[in-house]
């Protein structure tokens, strides 16, 4: 089911009737479970055995990891928990593309035969929730979390629709509690009833409706531009491939930004709270703050499960950070997709970030002092820029030789402009956007409690702002909504 | 101890001492990124002469936390 449909949007209003309905907490949390497993099977049927099966394993396994007393035990759990879910993961995502590279060899070498592709479907959400099961066993063994009594309770974290398809990837210790926990001021002693505050209605509608504008009226809108440029970049010049990867960065923010404030406001409805997935991301300064910025839920994954167990003991030595850095990048590129051009797009982060790691190691005075300034942070901003823009070409592109090509106009620079000029008049509605975009995106930044201030307004300036920004949706909405692109993931 | 554990905060993440509190994070601060957390990790325990543990560091969601960590290894906090 996806958020931008008239389907969701019957479903969430009928999920919160009933959740208003319902008196007490316990019933409240069974009414958020089956409807999260709904939400789940109404787009993937018999797949959703694939997630009862990761939370099974992992409440099981959690339990057992906590109970044992040796450090080999729970070892050999934790072991069964990854193998499981990695398995499955692997499994379902990346056997073909094995299969290719198998395939690929086997003719090198001359061999007739080959092995037929299984066509996996994959399964929607399977990365977002295996990580999710995934750091709750890791969190237990590593003493960091109890685990949870009841399985209702842990199925709830694992299938919490908001978040179940395309995060952000949610961690057991921020939101069990938030189940458990008293609501203040709105805690009946007698009914233990969870109930929906103004407020929290407030900035979750607010926030949602940021959510569909950012990915109807941005994203969709910006998406024939991208289309028209890297369906075929071949004879492109540089300024047009700019102009592609701009747009085509700003459509993948605003597609999965977008669906991460749709996920983050309806939580908040409901009265859980996740954290923000995205910081301003364009205003990131080096390369390893972008991957502070940019699907934070992920890359913050990635560091405390994969980055710092590697290097935490050994991070002194540059080589062991840079190096780490490096191998953490890929896995994070293919982590978005089974292909050589995700591996592309890890390698060139993972090349850029610890490059600036090494630099700032070998002069580290150098590497800061001169970016204190205004001039200098909005250098390190568009030096960053420019290299996150480069990464966005085989993010977008698999065919190796227009990947390529594209990738080389954007480095080694041949300008035509009456091409940009020609590609703008084509798609001006898109182009403006990309104006207004950037426009805002600078307010945003400037005035970084702007999202509370506006669901703070008083209720008629709020209504107005909500209608303002409800038209373009409306008008945009043609019935026929776009996928969201991280739900290929 | 605490304004010597928000001096040290302060001078790391390159922002005022009066925007550290107990509540201050990662969140909070927006400097406060992956590479200066593990600079933070050096200063403190340079400072304090202690071994942080993995699980430690990764428990870290504001200075209240590094509080409790840094007391666990015997560093006492005085207001």
């Amino acid at each position: 089911m996806l958020f931008n449909t008239i389907d969701f949007v019957i479903f969430f209003i009928f999920v919160l009737s009933l959740f208003v309905v319902i008196k007490n907490r316990k019933y409240q949390h069974t009414l958020l479970l089956f409807a999260s497993l709904f939400f789940f099977y109404y787009s993937s049927n018999y797949l959703i055995t694939l997630l009862i099966f990761s939370t099974i394993l992992d409440f099981y396994l959690g339990k057992e990891i906590y109970k044992s007393k040796t450090k080999s035990k729970k070892k050999f759990l934790l072991f069964l928990s990854l193998a499981g879910n990695l398995g499955m993961l692997g499994f379902f995502k990346y056997t073909d593309f094995a299969i290719d590279q198998i395939n690929y060899v086997l003719f090198s070498m001359n061999f007739e035969s080959s092995i037929p592709h299984l066509d996996l479907i994959l399964p929607i959400g399977i990365s977002f929730y295996t990580f999710q099961t995934l750091s709750y066993t890791i969190d237990i063994y590593r003493g960091n979390l109890i685990p949870s009594k009841s399985l209702r309770e842990f199925a709830i974290f694992v299938a919490f629709f908001p978040s179940l398809v395309a995060g952000p990837i949610i961690r057991a210790r921020d939101f069990l509690p938030q189940l458990r926990e008293k609501i203040n001021g709105t805690y009946n002693g007698k009914l233990k009833q969870i109930i929906i505050q103004n407020t929290n209605l407030k900035f979750g509608i607010t926030l949602m409706a940021i959510g569909f504008f950012k990915k109807i009226f941005f994203a969709d809108n910006i998406a024939p531009l991208v289309n028209n440029i890297f369906a075929n970049p071949i004879g492109f010049d540089s300024s047009t491939i700019f102009l592609g990867s701009i747009a085509s960065g700003i459509q993948i923010y605003c597609d999965f930004s977008g669906y991460s404030d749709i996920a983050i406001g309806a939580a908040m409805i409901i009265g859980i709270k996740i954290s923000k997935n995205f910081n301003n991301p364009f205003f990131a300064t080096s390369p390893a703050n972008f991957w502070d910025r940019w699907h934070i839920s992920l890359s913050s994954w990635v560091r405390d499960y994969l980055y710092y167990p590697l290097m935490f003991k050994r991070r002194k030595s540059i080589i062991v950070v840079s190096g780490t850095l490096l191998f953490t990048m890929l896995v994070l590129g293919l982590w978005h997709g089974s292909g050589w051009n995700f591996l592309l797009f890890g390698l060139i982060h993972g090349l850029v970030i610890s490059g600036h790691r090494l630099l700032a190691h070998i002069m580290p005075e150098k590497i800061k002092n001169p970016f204190k300034t205004k001039i200098g942070i909005l250098f390190s901003i568009s030096i960053t820029q420019y290299f996150v823009f480069l990464a966005w070409i085989p993010f977008r592109i698999d065919d190796s030789e227009k990947l390529f090509y594209a990738m080389g106009k954007f480095v080694f620079l041949d300008f035509q402009i009456t091409q940009l000029l020609h590609q703008i008049n084509l798609n001006l509605f898109s182009s403006l956007l990309i104006i207004l975009f950037i426009l805002l995106s600078i307010i945003s930044f400037k005035k970084t409690d702007l999202l509370f201030r506006i669901s703070n307004l008083k209720l008629r300036y709020w209504i107005i702002f909500m209608i303002f920004i409800m038209i373009p949706i409306f008008f945009f909405y043609d019935g026929n909504p776009e996928d969201f692109i991280y739900f290929r993931f | 101890m605490s304004q010597e554990l928000y001096q040290i905060i302060s001078e790391v993440m390159s922002i005022p001492l009066s925007e550290i509190n107990d509540g201050s994070g990662p969140e909070s601060i927006d400097s406060w990124d992956s590479f200066k957390g593990l600079l933070l990790v050096d200063e403190l325990e340079s400072k304090f002469k202690i071994i942080f543990s993995l699980e430690e560091v990764v428990d870290v969601k504001t200075v209240e936390d590094i509080k409790k960590h840094l007391k666990n290894h015997g560093v006492i906090l005085n207001d």
